[in-house]
């Protein structure tokens, strides 16, 4: 049981560890130009520098803030806006469809339409980085409650429980699932577009901004730091998250295999 | 489609035919079915056979190709549709209490009071052998609990009218002879009209007035009246030797139709 266990994490690291020497390798004996490419061992350095000596922990804490408070915008208006199109009845088709374009409209070519109507400072990054997480919980959300209705069609159908109650006691507690799947699916898609907005917007100061600046700055391992910093904060906002998801489908009496619409899972 | 309720009155005619999209084979083709209030219908046949669809045409779940459907079912009556799969009828998270009153809110079934909904519940949960909590999560019960917390609830509203798809398919035999002794008494007493499908043919021959059985296609192969002698029990009748007549013909149309499909099949 324990070599089935520890085989695959095994592999994993020998596998990181093998890519990274190779890339160490290359870049020093210049078969990738170190003026395109740091090497790891330079980036690791670089990434404990920034965050002892060019105050990087304040980048990344305002990076983090941003898209959490994105999501705190975003996710209970994208709840809200799924709710809202079960309410429409039958022209709830036409407002998905409504959604699922705008869904399919990349968020960043909606930047210059929220710098108009944000202005540049602190509001525009976070309302970038709310729209896109909206967006992700309305259409993942959607999702189950059209599951849900499916579902309990006959319920519904015989019962014709009021307006309140289905939506208490069926949608809500049904796309429960749905629910803890967007939220870690919207804190991921925020974190993604507000470092691209602290790169493109005049910004004070994020990851993004220290990814541009460096990149223009020429400093290729601590903007390959940077990068590494903004993956490995996506990697530990989910893991959070997946953990929040997997206590709170335990304690709603769901089970872990059950986030249904969880293009992820 | 042409569709009719006839007013005031429970009755049913059922006169109509069902292809489903991308099937070339009818569900059921020409159907004709009577059911005349008071009374119980047994309908059985093999799987697949078209009874769910059936049932769900007279529900309004399914439209019809062509066809009518006479029923006047009330809201009420609604509440006393038990289908095979309780799970779609039962809200796993919510309380057992609170599944019992789904259907009271905004004023509807005026005259029912909650607590002679709980009442009748607890009444039927005793009578089954059942000790649920009402403050209990459903998901928390056994298949037989979830089913027997359905069948309360069907009960307890009192409608008028029954349509029942295998009711008993999650309760075990022992929970069985006191679920038809409630049944019975319901039913046969109260003057309810019940359609119930079933493959239990003891259970047909105990609860109802009638028996239909169909082949694929819903093809009707017997039409039977089943006249059990007045206040005889249900497990009485079933050693008769009458109703071990009624036993033969059943199995016997059952067998004919095994015997069409197997020759249709070569």
């Amino acid at each position: 049981m324990a070599a089935s266990y520890l085989w695959p994490h095994a592999a994993f690291w020998v596998t990181v560890l093998v890519l990274a020497v190779g890339f160490e390798v290359l870049v020093r004996e210049r078969v990738l130009s170190p003026a395109a490419y740091a090497a790891p061992s330079e980036t690791f350095r670089r990434l404990l520098t920034l965050f002892t000596q060019d105050s990087f922990a304040a980048d990344v804490w305002l990076t983090s803030r941003r898209a959490l408070l994105s999501v705190l915008i975003g996710f209970p208006l994208g709840v809200g806006l799924a709710i809202g199109l079960y309410t429409l009845g039958r022209a709830s088709s036409s407002g998905a469809m409504a959604l699922d374009f705008t869904r399919s409209t990349p968020i960043t070519a909606l930047i210059p339409v929220l710098i108009a109507l944000t202005g540049i400072g602190e509001m525009s990054k976070v309302a970038i980085g709310a729209l896109s997480a909206t967006l992700v919980t309305a259409i993942t959300v959607w999702v189950g409650i059209k599951h849900g209705l499916q579902k309990f069609s006959l319920l519904l159908h015989l019962y014709r429980p009021n307006y309140g109650k289905r939506i208490l006691l069926v949608i809500l507690p049904y796309t429960i699932p749905n629910m803890l799947a967007a939220l870690k699916l919207a804190v991921s898609s925020a974190l993604v577009l507000v470092i691209v907005a602290e790169m493109f917007i005049g910004s004070q100061g994020g990851i993004g901004k220290v990814i541009n600046d460096r990149t223009y700055g020429d400093d290729r391992a601590a903007q390959f730091a940077a990068v590494f910093a903004a993956g490995l904060l996506g990697y530990i906002l989910n893991a959070i998250f997946d953990g929040v998801q997997r206590m709170a489908l335990r304690y709603f009496g769901h089970s872990s295999g059950e986030a249904a619409g969880d293009p992820l899972s | 489609m042409e569709f009719s309720r006839i007013a005031q009155r429970i009755e049913l005619v059922v006169d109509a035919s069902k292809t489903y999209s991308g099937s070339s084979a009818p569900v059921f083709e020409d159907l004709s079915l009577s059911l005349k209030e008071g009374t119980c219908l047994a309908v059985m046949g093999p799987n697949a056979c078209g009874k769910s669809t059936l049932l769900a045409s007279l529900l309004g779940l399914i439209s019809l190709d062509c066809g009518r459907v006479g029923l006047n079912l009330s809201s009420r009556d609604l509440l006393g549709v038990v289908v095979q799969d309780y799970r779609s009828q039962i809200l796993p998270w919510a309380t057992v209490r609170t599944n019992l009153l789904l259907p009271l809110g905004g004023g509807r079934y005026s005259g029912t009071r909650s607590e002679d909904i709980l009442a009748s519940a607890v009444e039927t949960f005793s009578l089954l052998g059942y000790q649920i909590d009402l403050d209990g999560p459903v998901r928390q019960l056994s298949g037989g609990g979830q089913q027997a917390v359905v069948l309360a609830r069907a009960l307890a509203f009192c409608p008028q009218f029954f349509i029942w798809d295998e009711p008993t398919s999650a309760i075990d035999l022992s929970r069985r002879r006191a679920l038809y002794r409630i049944l019975e008494n319901r039913w046969h007493n109260t003057g309810a009209t019940v359609l119930f499908v079933t493959h239990d043919l003891d259970e047909a021959l105990m609860l109802s007035d009638r028996i239909v059985v169909f082949d694929t296609g819903m093809r009707l192969l017997l039409d039977l009246p089943v006249e059990r002698p007045f206040g005889e029990e249900g497990w009485e009748f079933l050693d008769s030797a009458k109703a071990q007549a009624l036993r033969s013909r059943v199995r016997g149309a059952m067998d004919q139709g095994r015997v069409k499909r197997l020759v249709a099949h070569r």
